[in-house]
């Protein structure tokens, strides 16, 4: 009846509504894809304010927009996208201006493997979570060059901090992530959480979530391992000279990369979209909801980590990583390696 | 080629993003450049010249820590999915991540002792 009513397109248009309408482009652009990652990003950052706000005792954003000022965060991107973009004169130009833009793109796409329900993934494929964490750990690789570009004092002693940082955490984050796959036997997140369906993995590798979570917060460069930008010493460290979409950009690929990361700890640890069926919602809908209640408490225990914590010092964050983490994460790996593989041990 | 249609598709869309803030703030912004602009951000004071001078490395045997440490990661790592295929050979990978283990809580607690400032 409707297509009656609906007077069909001319061939070309007809060809572009298919395409607009087909399956693989709504993932790239709505769902999974371009359109999910910005708001959601957006709304990290007010959720952010809100929640600090409340611990702090304040309202935080509240006169822009009717609802809790949600509006204010858009309000903040119009502002910094009509700033003067000013490359310093020490500055390498090339480098200053191309790699907030890499590290964008490098942040966006470790959602392009990240899946949301059996049907909402952009790309499935049987390595994802090494495809994963491949661009995981190029994506510090862009904020580095940013800082070393900018030519200045502050940005420098930024970058360092943050390259020593990044070497301290990237191999907890593997050797946690092994007993993960040592556990399920598989690379593959749908197979990851399927083996997940009678007990989370948080429960027989308790050891490794502290790992991997501890990593993570230092990873996504959460306070209170925000080191290389401490903004009372350090006001941002590396990115200190970006100014206008070059900052925007700079910190909306930060709050993509610790959405990424806390969804993927649903996915590992969390049992993923594993949880008790909801009367009358389609299989489809209820997936990505469990997936996001779950997201949604660990989000929230890593924003609160900013409101009731200190930053520690440079020494203490190396200390923790090299000393700490990695012999917890190597006799999490050994204790996962006796349990999974005891009738075959003797 | 249908399952790489939508990865290719986000690929172009999540480049194209950075393009279009870039060009939409050009195009939003004033352009007036001045001396005082260019200089590096210094706390308001004017900036001292710093690149000639040696930069104090702390924290470098850590680095090459990293070194060591990023090897014998890859090898647990092989290890580990060496197990998954041959699983009877679990009782050597056991034996082997338990001397890791313990060499590695062993060189956590030297590693206190160690020098940082070179």
């Amino acid at each position: 009846m409707a297509q009656q009513l609906l007077p069909t397109p001319p061939p070309p248009l007809d060809d572009l509504v298919r395409f607009i309408t087909s399956e693989a482009f709504v993932k790239a652009s709505i769902f999974p894809g371009a359109t999910f990652v910005a708001i959601l990003g957006i709304l990290t950052v007010w959720y952010e304010r809100k929640l600090l706000a409340r611990v702090m005792l304040r309202i935080g954003p509240f006169h822009v927009g009717k609802y809790g000022g949600w509006l204010q965060v858009i309000a903040d991107a119009v502002k910094f996208l009509s700033k003067e973009y000013i490359v310093p004169s020490y500055a390498r130009r090339k480098t200053f201006l191309v790699m907030p833009m890499v590290a964008l793109l490098t942040a966006a796409l470790l959602f392009a493997v990240i899946p949301f329900g059996d049907r909402w993934v952009i790309y499935r494929s049987d390595y994802s979570v090494l495809i994963f964490f491949i661009l995981l750990a190029v994506s510090p690789i862009p904020l580095i060059l940013a800082g070393w570009a900018s030519g200045s004092k502050y940005s420098f002693v930024g970058m360092l901090r943050f390259a020593f940082q990044v070497f301290a955490y990237e191999i907890p984050l593997f050797l946690a992530l092994t007993g993960v796959i040592l556990m399920a036997r598989s690379f593959d997140f749908y197979e990851i959480v399927e083996a997940q369906t009678a007990l989370p993995f948080i429960i027989p590798q308790i050891i490794g979530f502290i790992v991997w979570f501890i990593a993570m917060v230092s990873e996504a460069e959460r306070i209170p391992f925000d080191m290389p930008t401490a903004e009372q010493e350090l006001v941002q460290g590396w990115q200190v000279e970006y100014p206008a979409s070059g900052f925007l950009m700079i910190q909306l690929a930060l709050y993509t990369k610790l959405d990424a990361l806390v969804f993927v700890t649903t996915h590992l640890y969390l049992g993923g979209w594993n949880g008790p069926a909801l009367p009358g919602l389609p299989q489809d809908i209820a997936q990505p909801f469990w997936v996001f209640v779950k997201s949604l408490l660990l989000l929230t225990l890593i924003l609160l980590f900013r409101g009731v914590y200190p930053r520690i010092t440079i020494k203490k964050i190396l200390d923790i990583g090299w000393r700490a983490l990695i012999p917890l994460s190597l006799i999490n790996i050994l204790i996962v390696s006796l349990t999974a593989f005891l009738p075959t041990l003797f | 080629m249908s399952e790489f249609d939508a990865l290719i598709y986000y690929i172009i869309l999540s480049a194209i993003l950075p393009v279009i803030l870039l060009v939409v703030n050009m195009l939003l912004s004033p352009r007036k450049s001045s001396r005082r602009k260019g200089l590096p951000f210094e706390s308001g004071q004017v900036p001292f010249e710093w690149r000639s001078t040696s930069f104090p490395m702390e924290y470098f045997p850590y680095a090459i820590i990293y070194v060591a440490y990023a090897v014998l990661a890859i090898l647990v790592f092989l290890t580990s999915l060496a197990l998954v295929e041959s699983p009877e050979a679990a009782l050597r990978v056991v034996i082997l991540l338990a001397v890791l283990s313990a060499s590695s809580i062993y060189l956590a607690f030297s590693l206190g002792d160690l020098s940082q400032r070179l």
